[in-house]
């Protein structure tokens, strides 16, 4: 019994000195940049929030970042449901053959996966080329530097996180509670929806919002696949910082997105519990 | 069971944070060395140019030579970007020692963030031609942007000039450009295809010169970077772009499908001059007399197309014919120089406004 007990106090204390370093570590690394930024935001009083939200392209590129974050949301949730569903749901070799799939896709820097697309998507491109090749269209049709190309682009890039958030909530769900319905009378469907779906909801809308929120900071994959035409936030700041080298604005725009990205998580919160959604975040890290 | 519950939530509510860092800007990588300080010349000096071909022909002739002679260790950072030098200017954190800019930089006496160019060390004399030495800056090379375009395309009858450029009906198919510099010489470009005359062209008439563009606007390809213009032309993705020309001479000598027109070439030059709060001024100035000496601001040449700034420095004979102050055309194909002056006192308002009309 003492024994146990020594252990575990000298767990407490490693887990105190580990949970130390990591909160250093968030103080250098996120902390101390964040207050530059939130300082350089207001080296001019709040003419710079001013100056931001009276920039037309500023105001553009946020509807841009919104209909894309809704946009790729809707669509990771709805390819990654039966995609998840599928890997909780079936046998062992085919469950694990959709999880190495997803990793590998998962595991593939962002940015080789914006140049793929790009190499599929261009008017040289693989699509054009074979649609070209059999007839189909003379002239090559306008698929990449359009909103479309960089929703395919983000979706493949962020979809994972919605699938493993339900997954993680459906291999909770036992099965029997569905076949219970199922005896009861219900058809395979009137099962799914009824039972099944309502439970997992909360990895639905956990995996969800975790992509709505990773869209609205995302640079990259618009700036390859979306064109300078289309701007989203992360472009806008990127302008205001290195083309026209006013940092404060730009801060100030960085400003208003984390804003905006903390009012969401609090809606979110209220609703869903943060706790719930965090939680499964953790799963998804520790897996 | 509640230790570890909390322990787990500490891990994510990290994971959360860093997300929420994630979603804001990311910042830069350091860069570089932290320089070498002392006297003298000797300990190491940051160079911070660009990527690409440009950098790796700086980094063979200049760099490594002026090492090799001195015994100073020249480095290349490519990360230089003029947000990212002024900011360690202001942070009192400089770890450039030599950067290169462009006039937008201000070389002029009033830019406290430069050091002063040391005309006793830099032959500054010999810089008798249009670039000059200014206060803070020094002509490194003289580069120019040309009309190039895909030969498969056009065999070599392509666009030979802006009139023909912005002619997508004569010539079919996609333009690379870069719209980051708000048009920077393109605006003359197109106010010219225009059929303004040269001495009418400033103050520029900024509408005047999008609405050259407008028409045409689907078929622009907007690009950020002088290596993307030739992978845009070269693999036909775009029939003709705005290049620069030392890249578009590498291409054709790699056997790419690329050709330029010196018509109406849009010259322009790179300058190098030395952060205030460099931690080697000493070796700075030296290898900024290095490059720009009579005796070795032609040796890029060997590596990349572009003119030395010192309009003395001696060629090799096999690519004289190459620079763009070999090919100056004369009357309507003249060279357009781009007005500095112009452009410093206006840059920021015509940003605004092409930034607004691309992504319109």
């Amino acid at each position: 019994m003492g024994r146990v007990l020594t252990i575990e106090g000298g767990g407490r204390r490693w887990w105190v000195s580990v949970g130390l370093l990591g909160l250093l570590f968030v103080l250098l690394a996120l902390v101390v940049p964040l207050a530059i930024v939130v300082q350089r935001s207001l080296d001019a009083g709040f003419e710079n929030f001013a100056d931001a939200l009276g920039s037309a392209s500023f105001i553009r590129s946020l509807g841009n970042t919104a209909q894309l974050a809704i946009s790729t949301t809707i669509c990771s949730a709805v390819i990654g449901y039966p995609y998840a569903y599928a890997m909780a749901r079936s046998g062992r070799t085919m469950s694990r053959i959709l999880m190495t799939a997803l990793m590998l896709s998962f595991w593939t820097s962002l940015l080789v996966r914006s140049y793929a697309w790009q190499v599929i998507l261009n008017d040289t491109g693989l699509v054009n080329e074979l649609l070209q090749a059999i007839g189909v269209i003379e002239e090559p049709l306008q698929l990449i530097r359009t909103p479309a190309a960089t929703l395919i682009g983000m979706t493949h890039i962020l979809v994972p996180f919605t699938i493993l958030a339900i997954y993680a909530q459906l291999r909770g769900i036992s099965p029997d509670l569905a076949m219970a319905a199922r005896g009861l009378g219900a058809t395979r469907t009137r099962a799914f929806w009824s039972v099944t779906f309502p439970l997992s909801m909360p990895g639905l809308a956990a995996g969800s919002l975790l992509v709505f929120v990773l869209t609205l900071g995302y640079y990259v994959t618009p700036q390859l696949l979306g064109g300078a035409g289309n701007p989203v936030i992360g472009q806008s700041i990127v302008e205001q910082t290195n083309t026209l080298l006013n940092t404060g604005v730009g801060s100030a725009m960085a400003v208003l997105l984390l804003v905006i990205v903390i009012v969401i998580l609090g809606v979110a919160a209220r609703f869903l519990g943060l706790g719930r959604v965090l939680g499964i975040a953790t799963e998804r890290s520790t897996r | 069971m509640l230790r570890t519950r909390t322990a787990a939530l500490a891990t994510a509510s990290t994971a959360v944070v860093a997300l929420l860092a994630l979603t804001g800007c990311s910042s830069d990588s350091g860069s570089g060395s932290d320089g070498a300080s002392g006297s003298g010349i000797s300990g190491e000096v940051t160079f911070a140019g660009y990527g690409g071909a440009g950098g790796d022909s700086i980094t063979a002739a200049w760099l490594d030579p002026f090492s090799d002679e001195t015994g100073v260790d020249a480095i290349l950072d490519p990360s230089m970007d003029n947000s990212k030098l002024l900011q360690m200017i202001e942070s009192g954190n400089v770890t450039w020692d030599v950067a290169e800019v462009g006039l937008d930089f201000d070389l002029t006496e009033a830019n406290d963030n430069l050091v002063d160019i040391d005309c006793e060390i830099v032959e500054c004399d010999a810089f008798d031609g249009n670039w000059e030495v200014t206060a803070k800056g020094v002509p490194m090379f003289i580069y120019s942007t040309n009309v190039s375009y895909n030969t498969d395309a056009f065999g070599e009858d392509g666009p030979q000039n802006w009139v023909d450029f912005f002619d997508t009906d004569a010539f079919p198919g996609k333009r690379a450009l870069n719209a980051g510099e708000g048009f920077f010489g393109l605006m003359e470009a197109a106010l010219l295809a225009d059929g303004v005359s040269r001495d009418e062209l400033y103050p520029l008439d900024v509408d005047r010169a999008l609405s050259v563009m407008e028409p045409i606007k689907d078929d622009l390809i907007f690009i950020t970077s002088g290596s993307e213009c030739i992978d845009l032309v070269t693999s036909g993705e775009a029939t003709a772009g705005a290049c620069y020309n030392g890249r578009v001479t590498l291409a054709q000598s790699e056997g790419l499908p690329i050709a330029q027109s010196w018509n109406q070439q849009i010259q322009s030059a790179d300058y190098v001059a030395i952060p205030e709060g460099s931690q080697n001024v000493d070796a700075a100035m030296a290898l900024v007399a290095y490059i720009t000496s009579t005796a070795h601001a032609g040796d890029l040449v060997d590596y990349i197309t572009y003119g030395p700034g010192n309009p003395n420095a001696e060629i090799a004979d096999d690519v004289a014919a190459e620079v763009p102050t070999a090919n100056e055309g004369t009357g309507d194909d003249a060279p357009i120089v781009p007005d500095w002056e112009w452009w410093n006192a206006n840059r920021a308002d015509v940003l605004e406004t092409v930034s607004e009309w691309v992504a319109s």
